[in-house]
């Protein structure tokens, strides 16, 4: 399967769903659609929008992510990337393995706070990103870098 | 390179449909309201107009209908959150091309735009050239024609009422089965109600 490249120079940009509208998946959100992809973002609540910029150019769905109505609403069955950013490692699971399994969604992309849920996610096939593991990684290199320095 | 018309109130739906079909190498203007669309439309027409229903003051379907009234051939795609079956009839039997609901994707935008625009095969354009064959009594073009529309708008009622008209001359039981077929599809289409009631009352003319 030929997974759809976020930076790719394409003839047309891709259908992404987003849900989660914090200061991560707003962030996206608005990068995404800067590049000309069609954005949705899904969040339960209506003032979690307001972080989007003034250029984002998509769509915003209030509605559970966990709830199947809400990700027929969003039309996941037909976007090429789904990103599960929401607060709660149990909701983006649900949602990103419903995306998987059940839209069939090329890529989907979830955020884990908990490492311990890293294996649960990537036996599904679904993309990690573990906010907790990335700091860890990171400070090792800072450390490794004062210890050689010292050393 | 077409010239193309985006008439939306939200102004990130416009930038995007903008942004899409201008990847596409196409022209693209948008306006937040009907009267300002039509005001353009009147000085110099689109190729195509992707127009959404719920808009300030004039909605989109009266533009949809002053457009129809007007006699004015380009192509119409509704853009629209409204999914109800109604809303989508009515604005169908007054002649536009395609319905997408939001949020789309690019390619629905990109799709709809090639099937309306590339054919040139609009249901309002050939609604009109088929009564025009039939009044000039030229019975096989309309019919030709009518067989495409069947195939290309299978559920729209307007196939069913040119077919009517056309067989209203030779087989009046066969133009009511269509007259029928027309009013399930659209229990609201006028036209179609008023030749059913004069094929009912025997009235030829």
């Amino acid at each position: 399967m030929t997974m759809p490249v976020l930076n790719k120079k394409k003839s047309k940009g891709l259908y992404i769903v987003i849900f989660g509208c914090g200061r991560l998946g707003s962030g996206i959100a608005n990068w995404l659609s800067s590049k000309g992809n069609s954005v949705v973002v899904v969040d339960r609540r209506e003032e979690a929008f307001s972080s989007l910029s003034f250029e984002f150019t998509g769509f915003t769905i209030i509605g559970d992510a966990t709830e199947l109505d809400t990700l027929e609403t969003a039309k996941v069955e037909k976007a090429d990337v789904v990103l599960a950013l929401t607060p709660d490692d149990n909701t983006n699971i649900m949602t990103a393995l419903i995306s998987k399994e059940y839209f069939e969604v090329p890529r989907v992309i979830a955020r884990v706070y908990d490492p311990n849920n890293i294996d649960m996610f990537s036996e599904f096939g679904v993309e990690i990103i573990c906010p907790t593991l990335l700091a860890v990684k990171e400070i090792q290199n800072t450390l490794g870098f004062i210890g050689g320095d010292e050393g | 390179m077409a010239k193309i018309y985006v008439i939306d109130d939200e102004s990130s739906i416009r930038r995007l449909i903008k942004m899409i079909m201008e990847e596409q190498k196409h022209e693209v203007t948008t306006f937040a309201t009907a009267e300002e669309g039509l005001k353009v439309i009147e000085k110099e027409p689109p190729d195509l107009l992707f127009t959404d229903l719920g808009l300030p003051e004039m909605n989109g379907l009266e533009l949809i209908k002053i457009v129809e009234e007007r006699l004015y051939s380009f192509p119409i795609v509704v853009v629209s959150e409204i999914t109800i079956a109604e809303a989508i009839i009515e604005a169908f039997k007054h002649g536009i091309c395609d319905f997408i609901t939001k949020p789309f994707t690019p390619t629905e935008i990109i799709e709809s735009f090639e099937k309306c625009y590339m054919s040139t095969d609009t249901l309002l354009k050939k609604k009109k050239e088929v009564i025009s064959f039939v009044e000039a009594g030229k019975n096989l073009q309309a019919s030709k024609l009518v067989s495409r529309l069947f195939a290309n708008f299978p559920n729209s009622p307007v196939p069913h009422y040119l077919f009517a008209l056309l067989a209203f001359s030779w087989n009046k039981e066969l133009a009511k089965r269509h007259l029928k077929a027309a009013l399930a599809l659209d229990p609201d289409y006028k036209e179609a109600r008023e030749l059913l009631i004069k094929i009912d009352s025997g009235d030829e003319n």
